[in-house]
């Protein structure tokens, strides 16, 4: 549906309001005029038609025809607007016919153009003539043509104060339209509202001034808005920092033993089965190391829990310091027992590092809590290997290092036992 | 000596002649307008009020205008046969010694005559307070009310002092179609 703005609205209906209204009272000023004209022309003809009629009569009745017809000549000479004029007798002759040689006029009459009546003997009442008048319709017809141009000449004023009613109009919603333009592509962030403040007081001052008012008001809150946005982001980036840490740490927990500081078994279980799969896609050998601290009891007897955690933290430090690639993981498995997955590592591969472990365990150096010094103790180590295949999983080659230790420790501990995956053949070392 | 009496007898209608009576040469048409005009001056003037149940009308004449009278009651007999508004017209006449027979006339319509026949008989209309027309439009001077002006054109004459004198009333448009006797005009 089309919708018409309400200027135009406004403009539309000023017009037609305006229009009908002039319209209708020069209409009805009009008629009156005419209306008014036609009834005192009437009267005037009727009034003279009465003062003709008992003289006439008179004339008639006495037989003065000589001062019958010069009466009527008078009244014909006084009423220019006496265009024809017939007198006749009750015998129907014609007594005075003016012009002479004018033919009858047979219009009924009207009483404004066509008068007529009978000559009535007003002692006798007897009908003694009839007159018929026919009166000139130039007065009605310059009423009519004045009535006319005075309406085109309202009309004219009309249309001209319309025009300027319109244009002062058009400028006030000039002014609107420039206001409205202004607030539509009014950007707070831009703060591109370039109107100030109008001097005027009247409705459209007010409005403007309001619309001024809450711009500014808006420019004042957005800054506001900003500054808070500002504070608000770095918190929030703040915040996300510190959540982005402590998940960190969470996750660290999470995968992390918190005695030794090396990987959890959950987090060893974990990576192992990814490593698996890469190795099955790779056709990769993995190598997994169960070792376990012989006489681990006789340490916490000895030293005492603290120490033995102490021991702890040092094996797994220099398990982890064994560790020549970043695809290699030593984890706590639990209790004194750790394991190892090597990434493209073979049996002899893992057998070396068990060794070179195993050597570093030898220096007492590297076992002192509290600048006491512990005395040596030793490790056994089950060792395996495999190529992955989609018939087995990671839990099968740590059951063959688990086995390789059970094995080790049977068999007197501090050694390392290699057992063949696919061959299922033991090696002592 | 006939000669002689024929001379004396001459003389004789001579001096009647110039003397007594003048004879006057009376227009019919002239009549026939007096002849409708009569009653309406009694009906058109406050003599209608004296109305009973006939308009009377008197027609005083010397004895030898007897016949000229006469065809003036003729001629306003002829007009009104039926009277004029429902009242009868009796016309009387009679000679300037007899006017007591007018003594209930609305109207006397005076002929020529002497002088002095006609000031006694105006006298007498004014005390019978009594509406006077001549034939002869310059008996106006010696104060008859109402004649004919015989001009260009034939109209009333009247003469409103003699009316105002006798408060004799007439009706505006009686006024208003005649002509005014003005003193002047004698």
């Amino acid at each position: 549906m089309r919708t018409f703005s309400i200027e135009i609205k406004i403009i539309l209906g000023v017009i037609f309001f305006t229009l009908l209204i002039t319209g209708f009272e020069r209409y009805q000023l009009s008629e009156n005029i005419t209306t008014q004209f036609e009834n005192s022309k009437k009267s005037k003809n009727k009034l003279l038609l009465d003062t003709m009629l008992p003289i006439l009569s008179l004339n008639i009745s006495l037989g003065l025809d000589d001062a019958n017809k010069e009466y009527l000549n008078l009244i014909v000479k006084q009423n220019k607007d006496i265009q024809w004029m017939q007198v006749t007798n009750k015998e129907n002759q014609v007594v005075f016919q003016y012009p002479d040689n004018a033919r009858a006029i047979k219009v009924a009459p009207d009483g404004m153009k066509i008068c007529a009546s009978a000559i009535i003997d007003t002692i006798t009442d007897e009908s003694i003539g009839y007159i018929k008048v026919e009166f000139s319709n130039d007065e009605y017809e310059q009423v009519r043509l004045k009535n006319k141009e005075t309406t085109i000449r309202v009309f004219a004023v009309t249309l001209i104060l319309l025009g300027i009613f319109l244009y002062l109009l058009r400028r006030e919603f000039k002014h609107l339209r420039k206001l409205t333009q202004a607030v539509l592509v009014y950007d707070p962030k831009l703060n591109n509202f370039d109107l100030e403040k109008s001097e005027r007081t009247d409705e459209v001052g007010v409005i403007h001034n309001a619309i001024v008012g809450m711009v500014e008001k808006i420019g004042s809150y957005t800054t506001q808005l900003d500054e808070m946005n500002s504070s608000l982001e770095e918190k929030i980036e703040e915040r996300t920092k510190s959540l982005q840490k402590a998940n960190q740490k969470l996750e660290q927990m999470t995968m992390t033993d918190p005695l030794t500081n090396i990987a959890n078994r959950r987090h060893f279980e974990e990576y192992t089965e990814n490593i698996w799969e890469l190795a099955l896609r790779t056709n990769t050998k993995i190598s997994l190391v169960m070792c376990d601290i012989d006489y681990f009891k006789k340490v916490n007897d000895t030293y005492g829990h603290i120490a033995g955690d102490e021991v702890l933290k040092n094996v797994a430090h220099t398990i982890a310091n064994s560790l020549r690639r970043f695809s290699d993981l030593a984890a706590r498995y639990g209790g004194e027992e750790f394991v190892i997955v090597l990434y493209d590592t073979d049996l002899q591969g893992a057998w070396e590092l068990c060794a070179e472990i195993a050597e570093q365990l030898k220096n007492p150096k590297n076992f002192r809590v509290n600048g006491i010094e512990i005395a040596p103790f030793t490790m056994s180590f089950g060792v395996s290997s495999v190529v992955p295949t989609k018939d087995h999983s990671y839990k099968d080659l740590l059951e063959f290092a688990d086995e390789a230790l059970y094995r080790a420790k049977e068999s007197g501990r501090n050694r390392i036992i290699t057992l063949a995956f696919d061959t299922n053949k033991l090696s002592l070392h | 000596m006939l000669v002689k009496s024929v001379k004396v007898f001459l003389l004789l209608a001579l001096f009647f002649n110039t003397t007594m009576v003048s004879a006057t040469d009376y227009d019919e048409d002239v009549l026939e307008i007096f002849s409708k005009l009569l009653p309406r001056f009694v009906i058109m003037s406050d003599q209608k009020l004296k109305i009973k149940d006939q308009i009377n009308i008197c027609v005083v004449h010397e004895d030898i205008e007897e016949g000229i009278a006469s065809r003036l009651i003729d001629k306003t007999t002829r007009n009104y046969p039926q009277g004029i508004k429902n009242y009868n017209i009796k016309l009387i006449q009679t000679d300037f010694t007899n006017l007591s027979t007018c003594k209930n006339s609305e109207l006397l319509f005076l002929f020529n005559t002497s002088e002095k026949n006609i000031n006694e008989t105006l006298v007498y209309a004014k005390k019978q307070k009594t509406l006077t027309v001549s034939y002869d439009a310059s008996l106006l001077a010696n104060g008859v009310e109402v004649s004919l002006f015989l001009g260009r054109k034939i109209l009333p004459y009247i003469n409103v002092n003699a009316l105002k004198k006798n408060s004799i009333m007439v009706d505006p448009i009686l006024l208003r179609i005649s002509k005014i006797y003005m003193q002047t005009d004698k």
